[in-house]
Parts: structure tokens; C-alpha cells; sequence
């Protein structure tokens, strides 16, 4: 077989749909964070609603380094469609737990592209994926440490506006 | 040069012009392979089990734009499937999926 096709993308096609899938984890992620921001705003977390807005931030540009990637290989990248966001969290330890779900969610997400990558010997996606699964280690490790953080000041009495504070730590520039 | 085959529809490649050209029935499209990639998104991401609903898939077919819109085809169930298979075997054949079941989400 001439390989026209292998000459336009340099891929696997599994690897682009499951980046595609990617692509959207982001998109979902970035919107859950600006809705956990919303949330903190409202309830007077001021400098953790600082921390979700950079949070959301990031979230995109995660999506759009994995858009590019696909732009990069030939590949097709869709715009994700995002729905069904949560803006419901009962307090502030909440919040940061359903964060750190996500994380986990998405570094479980990237490890099984990683893992299909491998199996089908597509090195450009799983090398492309290394930067990935670093940086979930220390998304998940920040949120983690939050809630440690949390965990030990309480939520009693001036707790709250204590934690809020303690944010400003975790917001680097 | 022939890609890949099934019962309704063909996929062909030409190397002099880098086009595919897809044979559904009596009509052939002519692809980039861009456009190639679109319609397999188009069809795959097709939610199988609405096709049997009569509301989105009245009388048994289906009405599909391809291309930016440029053709306009009509498939039975039947043949929807036919073509998902198509480009299952057709992405295997050009080396660019060792699966023969897709991972599509
Ligand atoms: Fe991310
Ligand atoms: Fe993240």
C-alpha cells in the first residue's frame, strides 16, 4: 500500500480520537474550575476564586496544546462540545475534593492514552503525552496539599476566612 | 489502487493526485484526506443505537451532508453500518489503526 494517508498524519487514528476525548476532558475541566470559581466568589473565598480562575486558565491551555498537537500531526481536532457542569458544592472542602477528583480523573484519562499509545507503537503520541503526566502529578499534589491544609485549620469560627488566606500560597505567578 | 472494500461501498487512492475517492453506490466522492478524516468523524461519531428511532432515522435512512456540505448522500441503516465498517478496514489498511474494533468515543 502507497501510504498517502501515513504521509498526512503521523498518528495513530485511535491516538487522535482518543486525544479528541482529551481535548474535551480539558474543555469539561476549565468550565468545572470557572464554576468553582463562581462558587467561591459567591460565598466570600475570595482568593480561592483567584486560584480556580488561573486553574481555568490552565485547563485551556492544556486543551490547546493537545489541539495543536493534532494540528501539528495531520490530525483533525474538534472543538469540544461541554455540558452538564456542576455549581453546587456544599463548602469549601467540597470544593477542592471534587477538584482533586477531576484531577485524578484526567491523569487516569492520560495514562490510558499513554497505555494504547504503547500498544500500538505510536512513540509520537505517548512521548508528545510525557509533558501530561508530570503535570497531573502536580495538580493532583496541589489539591491534595489544600486539602491537607484545610483538614488541619478546621472550619470552625474564623477557619474559613484562614483557609481562604492560606490560598495565596498555592497561586504561583 | 483499491483500499479497502465491503458490501455497498469501496474507498480507492490515487497516488498521481493524492485523492481518495469513496464509492457509495453510484456515486463517487472525491476526498483529500482532510476531508477523509471529516467523514469518518461524521459517521462513526453517528450514535448507532438512535439510528433504529424512527425520529432520527425515519423510513429506515438517513440524509447525510459530507464535505463542507458539498454532497449530499442517503443511506439505509444498512448501509451506515456497511460504510463504518469501510473506513474501519480502510484506516487498518493505510496503517493508521492496528484496531480492529475503534476505540471512537
Ligand atoms: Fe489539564
Ligand atoms: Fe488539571
Amino acid at each position: 500500500m502507497n501510504d498517502i494517508a501515513r504521509q498526512q498524519l503521523s498518528i495513530q487514528i485511535e491516538s487522535m480520537d482518543l486525544l479528541n476525548g482529551q481535548i474535551k476532558m480539558e474543555a469539561h475541566a476549565s468550565a468545572a474550575y470557572l464554576a468553582m470559581a463562581s462558587w467561591c466568589e459567591q460565598n466570600g473565598f475570595f482568593t480561592s476564586a483567584k486560584f480556580f480562575f488561573k486553574q481555568t486558565e490552565e485547563e485551556r491551555e492544556h486543551m490547546m496544546k493537545i489541539f495543536n498537537f493534532l494540528i501539528d500531526t495531520g490530525g483533525s481536532p474538534i472543538s469540544p462540545e461541554v455540558s452538564g457542569i456542576n455549581h453546587e458544592f456544599s463548602s469549601i472542602k467540597d470544593v477542592f475534593e471534587s477538584a482533586l477528583q477531576h484531577e485524578v480523573k484526567v491523569s487516569e484519562s492520560i495514562k490510558n492514552i499513554v497505555k494504547k499509545a504503547r500498544a500500538s507503537m505510536d512513540i509520537t503520541t505517548e512521548r508528545f503525552l510525557d509533558w501530561f503526566v508530570l503535570e497531573q502529578v502536580e495538580e493532583e499534589n496541589t489539591i491534595r496539599d489544600i486539602l491537607d491544609m484545610i483538614e488541619l485549620t478546621g472550619m470552625e469560627g474564623v477557619g474559613k476566612q484562614m483557609i481562604d488566606n492560606s490560598i495565596e500560597k498555592w497561586i504561583e505567578e | 489502487m483499491l483500499v479497502a472494500n465491503t458490501k455497498y461501498c469501496s474507498l480507492r487512492q490515487d497516488a498521481s493526485n493524492r485523492f481518495f475517492y469513496l464509492h457509495l453506490g453510484h456515486k463517487s466522492i472525491p476526498l483529500r484526506f482532510c476531508e477523509l478524516l471529516a467523514v469518518r468523524e461524521k459517521i462513526l461519531s453517528l450514535e448507532m443505537a438512535s439510528l433504529f428511532y424512527e425520529e432520527s432515522c425515519p423510513h429506515d435512512f438517513k440524509i447525510l451532508t459530507l464535505c463542507n456540505q458539498q454532497h449530499l448522500v442517503l443511506l439505509t441503516i444498512e448501509e451506515i453500518l456497511d460504510l463504518r465498517e469501510l473506513l474501519l478496514q480502510a484506516f487498518v489498511r493505510m496503517g493508521l489503526s492496528c484496531a480492529r474494533e475503534s476505540v471512537y468515543i
